[in-house]
């Protein structure tokens, strides 16, 4: 059953917004009370799929959504989608141009890191398809009473 | 801030005057943490949100928010008192003015001691140096200075409590060693030793009253800046040749700067100043996307303690005198590691408290928070989203909040009921008799109608004029003519109040016009008040 859902969007290679949905993700989960561990993992893990929204995105969504036993986000953009997923989940495989590697951002790490950081992750894309994000959190929601 | 005992009004850096009060919301809009509410035309503090910024004193245009700060009186209870003005105030008589005849003329003013802060400001400075060298695993550390500062780690970023030095800030090391010192010097028991700081701000009242960190503040209480400036400035004038000869000032520019300015540490230090800078810089560590950044100096006010709302200087004139005497005394600190090394074994300036996290929460409960989260984000989007404040909430959001928690009626909004009309919700006339336990008098099959509103008056002719179709008519009315009035008006139906029975004609005429006639055991009053907030709503 869905408690929670809330929904953010996310401009194409708006750097000056960008991370700001991540950010209210986290705010909502502190004024829950949720585990600070959870919400460690949720904040770099949220941030990382929605600064690859901003970054190859062409305008995307952020999606939040708390059921019983946890908590889903799901990032969406209609950006060129990704060819081969399992090379993307490469740690330092980056296909970012230079001019946002010098922003500090394409790294390779951040399909690695949401998966490092959620307990199931899903991702949907191919070229010309956009890319889907889902990533699954579990939680019994006792956070610190 | 602690979180085990909830804040009471009386703890607070600032309280409101009420005859002064005009019930403008310049406060609330204000507040940074959202903790100022007007209730019956006069701010109100929420203790729990307030960090004790005093953003409030700067805007008040009323200057109805008094900071709580100690009085000459408060000198009265100790048999030797000594002061410990903050450096801020070397900062507010010009570059002429040396600290020296500051602090010679502080002593006028009845104190009999008056020590140099700025001399333990670079103890501190040492010590906190000391301790970063022994803590590389504390990858970016906040200074421990600004109690606004660590409040609102407590309060928004608690991830960030090990961030803290855990060292007592200037003041509190400085009173603890200065207490030290007359305790052996006079024989006097540390109850007759009344230590005073000079503050540039409400915040360190609080953080004396109820020190983050520690088990009790070593100081009793602190001045206004405002307070002493005119006494200074009257025995300026006073001080003899003799006087001057007495040394008090005893540290260098940089023990003035950081202690007014916050100049940082020597390497990868951040120097930060105003709240919402300080919040996005915090955000960005918590994030851990501030990279290579050892130290974080971080002082609420617009400029560090030299923009103290309780400063008599304007901000950029003080930041000149700083200048100069930076110059003058020189940059480099003249206290030497080795001057407090026996008194950092002792771990004389460590904190000795926890500091607990003090998060605002919809509710302890995590699934009951995400409940009354879900009707805030309801309440939000059906108000009308112009942040006016003029309900005394900051915005419509957190008069959403305040509605959820009890805190306020959704009515105080002004524009709520232009938004919610009547006729714009409609309600089915078997919900409302439901919902207000209605007894169906006739025409039970008839209860399916929409209802678009009420009305209520005891004169036929007035419903006659004013009423509108489908509307509902709240009447004590039982006689057999409101039956023709209602039809003719195509009222949705007819609610007799005080459980009135309708004559026996009224009944059987209604009955034959398809009309509903319901009872209520209600009063107008009460059975209008109800309707109006089921319609409404």
């Amino acid at each position: 059953m869905t408690l929670y859902r809330q929904e953010f969007a996310i401009k194409e290679m708006d750097f000056i917004h960008a991370g700001e949905a991540s950010v209210q993700v986290k705010n909502i989960l502190k004024n829950i009370g949720a585990d600070p561990d959870l919400i460690r993992r949720v904040a770099v893990a949220a941030y990382e799929a929605e600064i690859n929204a901003v970054v190859y995105g062409r305008a995307g969504l952020m999606v939040i959504e708390m059921n019983d036993d946890g908590l889903v986000i799901m990032v969406e953009d209609k950006g060129p989608g990704i060819p081969d997923i399992e090379l993307a989940m490469q740690e330092g495989y980056s296909t970012a141009p230079p001019e946002i590697r010098e922003m500090g951002f394409g790294a390779g790490m951040g399909l690695p890191n949401i998966k490092k950081n959620s307990d199931d992750l899903q991702i949907v894309s191919g070229p010309g398809q956009g890319t889907r994000v889902v990533m699954f959190f579990r939680s019994d929601w006792q956070g610190q009473g | 801030m602690v979180k085990e005992e909830p804040r009471s009004k009386s703890t607070l850096s600032v309280y409101v005057y009420e005859p002064q009060c005009h019930g403008c919301v310049v406060c609330v809009r204000a507040c940074p943490t959202k903790a100022i509410r007007i209730r019956n035309d006069k701010a109100m503090i929420l203790p729990d949100l307030c960090v004790d910024c005093a953003e409030c004193i700067r805007v008040c245009p009323q200057k109805a928010i008094i900071p709580r700060v100690s009085t000459y009186q408060d000198l009265a209870r100790f048999k030797v008192t000594a002061l410990l003005p903050s450096p801020v105030i070397y900062t507010q008589f010009g570059p002429e003015i040396l600290p020296n005849e500051i602090l010679l003329a502080l002593t006028k003013r009845g104190f009999d001691y008056v020590f140099d802060l700025a001399k333990y400001c670079e103890w501190c400075n040492l010590a906190i140096s000391a301790w970063l060298a022994d803590h590389p695993e504390v990858r970016t550390a906040i200074s421990p200075l600004c109690p606004v500062v660590a409040h609102l780690i407590a309060a928004k970023f608690p991830d960030l409590i090990p961030n803290l030095v855990p060292l007592a800030p200037p003041r509190e090391f400085g009173a603890r060693h200065v207490r030290r010192f007359l305790r052996r010097r006079l024989g006097l028991d540390d109850r007759d030793i009344g230590v005073f700081y000079v503050t540039p701000c409400p915040a360190k009242m609080v953080a004396i009253d109820q020190p983050l960190g520690l088990e009790r503040s070593y100081l009793n209480g602190a001045l206004g800046m405002h307070t002493v400036y005119g006494d200074v400035l009257k025995a300026l004038k006073d001080l003899t040749d003799e006087d001057r000869e007495t040394m008090i000032f005893q540290a260098s520019g940089f023990g003035i700067d950081w202690g007014a300015g916050g100049l940082g540490l020597a390497e990868n230090t951040l120097v930060v100043s105003g709240l919402s800078e300080t919040l996005e810089v915090l955000e960005q560590v918590e994030s851990g996307r501030l990279k290579g950044v050892r130290y974080i100096e971080s002082r609420i006010c617009p400029d560090g303690c030299l923009g103290g709302p309780l400063t008599v200087e304007n901000r950029f004139l003080s930041r000149n005198t700083l200048r100069q005497l930076v110059q003058m005394f020189g940059a480099k600190p003249r206290a030497r590691l080795k001057d407090i090394t026996s008194l950092l074994e002792e771990g004389f300036c460590l904190t000795n408290r926890e500091i607990k996290p003090n998060i605002f929460r919809l509710d302890p409960d995590p699934l009951e928070a995400m409940k009354k989260l879900k009707k805030v984000d309801q309440l939000t989007s059906r108000l009308p989203g112009k942040q006016c404040a003029v309900c005394g909430a900051p915005d419509c959001r957190t008069l959403a909040e305040d509605v959820v928690l009890g805190r306020a009626d959704l009515f105080v909004c002004p524009l709520y009921f232009r938004l919610r009309t009547w006729g714009r919700r409609k309600m089915k006339l078997s919900e409302i008799v439901d919902k207000l336990e209605l007894k169906v008098l006739t025409a039970p099959e008839a209860l399916e109608r929409e209802v678009t509103g009420v009305y209520t008056s005891d004169l036929l002719s007035d419903v006659m004029a004013n009423s509108k179709s489908g509307q509902l008519w709240v009447t004590l009315q039982g006689h057999v003519n409101v039956v023709a009035v209602a039809v003719l008006r195509e009222l949705a139906g007819i609610v007799l109040v005080n459980n009135r029975t309708p004559a026996e004609d009224t009944a059987a005429k209604a009955a034959e016009e398809n009309l509903p006639i319901l009872q209520s055991d209600l009063p107008a009053f009460e059975l209008c008040g109800r309707l109006y907030s089921l319609l409404a709503a």
